[in-house]
């Protein structure tokens, strides 16, 4: 009897060993199909040919409680829901045959910070041991389930900036172990780090948002702490309300937090968060890193005169990064969104989710019948004026209405052009006296949606009064303009104090209103381009984007309608 | 009553009024951090913040911040809000219906279930209907409020199709104003639904014992021996005397009526002052959680000098309060 069960058991093994490898082969297959599809889908769609919006109207519901979006999108409620950050979330709306599933890489990064004012963050040899304690592949499987990829780079993998191996598994608790003996630690008997004078290192706090706040922040803590305190340092979770946790961070009073933030697709914000300049209290270098050669690389990378010039200091500067080690990187969260099959031409790329503009724009019913595509609006936009209004939620509607001159191609992540058709940037003068010149030609013949013609005028109006009242959401964006002139009706010509290659995308990324409507706002705080009934009128909001406002009601929904007027609907039945 | 006595008590609410305002201005300037220290984003220099808190007055001494505060509050201009950018008064008055008409509701609800079971639990000591109500009423109040509501929505919204799933009107709205009015009921049932079951069992308990004494008393025996009705006994007599306590927790329950009920908003996607007061804290937000705090406390001592006053109303041994003494 007992040879036969140990047959039995033997093959029972096997054939588990045998389900959980089949598992595992299915959910590689179905995280390749999510992401390789939409590279095939996306060979297809050229974004300049995009013709569209092919819908009367969309409708942005207002649901803010996860557990409901699910249900609403199960009930077919709802055409589109964004941002799916639950696994559980994305395992239920998979398997749900009415909805497709689309997942891609995204802006977000998650990353451990390091004092490297205290001890023994000074070292950067114990920095980067601590880098290598921690078992990312652990994290995204437990934590996540695999719907993040642990990161290794201060830039996310989507960017078209970030270094080949921003993926490269580092965890190696030997190489940390021997990283920490060369520098002269050791290990008491209970496993603990002894410091090279002697002394057993100090408690140290690992400062994590409440559980109650942000639950899966929480439990990562927990996890890093578990990692660290594996190769002996004495690492203890405090978890804190974040206002209090980020007054700590300013003034330096930590040792290590966590903390995540959505990086934009140019490089230089690794200015912002790792040169030694902004190492004040209210600063973004948060670690208080301070490196001559990084420093002058972060330099080169902020005040690139070109491409080339900022894809080298680009790659120097992550470089020093790998090797400083500030602060420690470990995943970056994929998006997820789901769109109701129910609508055809549904354009996903490796790089964006189905829940697009561009989807919004070239979506059509498959039966014909349905005109009017509901998509989710996680949130209360809370406030429409597009100077004020700071919230992803506000521009989610904003984003709708107002366009920038120029554009974003959803497939390269380069500039492409949105209301200037061409632009042109050029150093001028030499030594102290060199600026840049940015010079955009407006496409001809394009209106605002109220059937007004659309000048270079109205483009300078913009910039001008944003420049004038010193509006904060783009202060960083105008602050160094010098002049901005329009000649005729289709040239604006913009003068930058100093060089930058990122002036472009900063001047070029404003949303354009009319003039007439520029000069009519007394009070740009105040300014409510809504009415009282949550209609708008002519006063109200001119935009050139794809669609234009309707109604908005406060916690329900904001209708609206096709831009009659839109550049992109040449061709479209009406 | 004396009018001294009512004196007193206005002056004494005044008082603590005066105190929460101060307190309000004190206890959000002390926590770490303000609305603008909280933004991470590398577009967002610390010029920009600068400019920002130049434009929330947060640059201001903190004394000239205290005055301004104080005159937005006594004369109900409470400034804009630094979340919204909008005045604080339009976003409390754009919530306020919609909360209003939820707790209110779900409290008159609950109450009146709550009550009348309470009294037929006390009424049948020993037999099902008690175990039946305390049971039910304990496991109602007992479970978290997201559990039923989501439980709830699953049921009705979900499996049946019988409520909406969201919010407090159908996308788009009907035309029409009795369609409108219905569709709003309609949205709203389930929400108030929700907070009714949960509410009914406190009700029900603490109604249940009071009744339980009250019935014991010697004046119920000498009651019934006067031989009147069980309604007149009951209703009559042992309910008004457990009336003084009910109505003061009513009473007291009046501020949640404005307060809101965080997770059912949440759960439900509807626009109310729970939502707002929490995003307020959470967001450093000082003109609306200062406004918000200010208007609950003003509610708050109203509806206890109004309890005092109503208890001399429904009990004679407070009404003449001083001979007592």
């Amino acid at each position: 009897m007992f040879p036969f069960l140990q047959k039995y058991c033997s093959y029972k093994s096997s054939y588990l060993v045998f389900r959980e490898a089949l598992f595992i082969i299915c959910g590689i297959c179905a995280l390749c199909c999510m992401l390789v599809v939409p590279c095939i889908a996306a060979a297809k769609f050229d974004p300049m040919k995009a013709r569209g919006p092919r819908i009367e109207k969309l409708c942005m519901v207002n649901i803010s409680n996860p557990d409901s979006q699910v249900l609403a999108a199960e009930n077919g409620d709802l055409d589109i829901v964004s941002d799916i950050t639950r696994p559980s979330d994305i395992d239920i709306l998979s398997h749900d045959p009415k909805l497709s599933i689309s997942l891609a890489r995204a802006f977000h990064a998650f990353f451990m910070l390091l004092n490297t004012k205290t001890e023994p963050w000074k070292d950067k040899t114990v920095r980067q041991a601590a880098a290598q304690s921690i078992d990312r592949n652990n994290i995204v499987r437990t934590i996540f389930s695999g719907y993040c990829e642990p990161i290794n780079s201060w830039l996310p993998p989507i960017s078209p900036w970030a270094l080949p191996e921003s993926t490269k598994n580092i965890y190696d608790r030997a190489a940390a172990r021997a990283k920490l003996r060369s520098r002269g630690y050791t290990w008491n008997v209970s496993g603990m780090l002894v410091a090279p004078n002697g002394k057993l290192m100090p408690k140290m706090k690992l400062l994590t948002p409440l559980a109650r706040v942000a639950p899966t922040t929480a439990e990562l803590a927990e996890q890093i702490a578990d990692s660290l305190r594996a190769v002996g340092f004495p690492v203890e979770v405090e978890p804190m309300d974040f206002s209090a946790m980020i007054a700590k961070i300013d003034r330096k009073e930590y040792s290590l937090a966590v903390m995540a933030w959505g990086m934009g697709r140019n490089p230089d914000s690794l200015y912002s968060f790792y040169h030694s300049s902004m190492s004040f209290a209210g600063g973004y270098n948060m670690t208080g890193i301070s490196d001559k050669k990084l420093d002058a690389a972060l330099t080169r990378l902020r005040f690139a005169k070109n491409r080339r010039e900022a894809k080298i200091a680009s790659i120097e500067s992550q470089r020093l990064l790998e090797d400083l080690m500030p602060s420690v990187p470990i995943y970056s969260r994929f998006s997820v969104a789901a769109v109701s099959k129910r609508w055809k031409n549904i354009i996903r790329t490796d790089k964006m989710t189905a829940d697009n503009i561009w989807t919004i724009m070239m979506a059509e019913p498959k039966d014909g019948k349905k005109k009017t595509m509901n998509m989710i609006l996680a949130d209360e936009p809370r406030n429409l004026n597009p100077f004020v209004a700071s919230s992803a939620y506000s521009w989610q509607v904003l984003g709708m209405i107002y366009e920038g001159m120029v554009d974003t191609n959803p497939i390269t992540l380069q500039d492409m052009p949105g209301i200037a058709e061409s632009w042109n940037v050029s150093t001028e003068g030499k030594g102290r006296a060199a600026h840049t010149v940015l010079r955009f030609r407006i496409k001809p013949g394009l209106k605002w949606n109220d059937g007004s013609a659309l000048n270079a005028q109205d483009i300078a109006a913009t910039i001008l009064f944003i420049k004038k009242n010193k509006i904060p959401r783009f202060f960083d964006s105008v602050k160094n303009i010098k002049a901005v002139t329009a000649w005729g009706d289709s040239k604006i010509v913009v003068t930058m104090a100093g060089t930058s290659y990122w002036y472009l995308d900063n001047v070029g990324g404003l949303p354009c209103m009319p003039e007439r409507i520029i000069k009519k706002i007394k009070d740009w705080q105040n300014w409510n381009p809504i009415d009282k009934n949550g209609k708008t009128g002519p006063s109200g909001f001119v935009g050139t984007g794809p669609f234009m406002f309707e109604e908005y009601k406060p916690g329900e929904y904001v209708m609206m309608k096709r831009n009659p007027y839109y550049r992109r609907l040449s061709g479209i039945k009406r | 009553m004396r009018r001294s006595w009512l004196l007193r008590r206005i002056v004494s609410s005044l008082i603590v009024l005066a105190v929460v305002l101060v307190l309000n201005f004190i206890l959000f300037r002390i926590m770490p951090g303000d609305a603008v220290s909280t933004i991470i984003d590398p577009n967002f220099s610390p010029e920009a913040k600068a400019r920002l808190r130049q434009l929330y007055g947060l640059d201001k001494p903190i004394l000239q911040q205290f005055f301004i505060y104080i005159k937005q509050m006594l004369t109900f201009r409470f400034g804009l809000s630094f979340l919204s950018r909008r005045p604080v008064w339009d976003e409390l008055i754009s919530r306020l219906p919609s909360t209003m008409v939820l707790m209110s509701s779900s409290m008159i609800l609950s109450a009146v279930l709550g009550i009348w079971l309470g009294i037929r639990a006390a009424l049948n000591r020993g037999k099902f209907t008690e175990r039946l109500v305390l049971r039910a009423g304990a496991v109602t109040s007992s479970f978290p409020s997201f559990f039923i509501q989501l439980v709830l929505l699953m049921l009705f919204a979900r499996t049946f199709k019988i409520f909406p799933l969201r919010g407090s009107l159908s996308v788009p709205p009907p035309s029409g104003v009795i369609e409108v009015v219905a569709d709003y009921v309609w949205h709203m049932a389930l929400p108030v639904l929700s907070l009714t079951v949960m509410g009914f069992g406190g009700w029900a308990l603490y109604v249940r014992n009071l009744m339980v004494r009250a019935l014991g008393e010697d004046y119920v025996l000498m009651a019934k021996a006067r031989g009147l009705s069980e309604h007149d006994v009951v209703y009559g007599h042992a309910f008004r005397t457990i009336l003084p306590p009910i109505l003061t927790i009513l009473l007291m329950s009046v501020p949640g009526l404005v307060s809101g009920a965080v997770i059912t908003e949440s759960v439900f996607s509807l626009h109310g002052v729970g939502t707002f007061l929490l995003e307020a804290v959470s967001g450093n937000d000082y003109p609306s959680a200062g406004a918000a705090f200010y208007l609950l406390a003003l509610i708050t001592v109203t509806c206890n000098l109004l309890a005092d006053i109503v208890y001399g109303v429904v009990d004679p041994r407070v009404r003449i309060e001083g001979h007592n003494e």
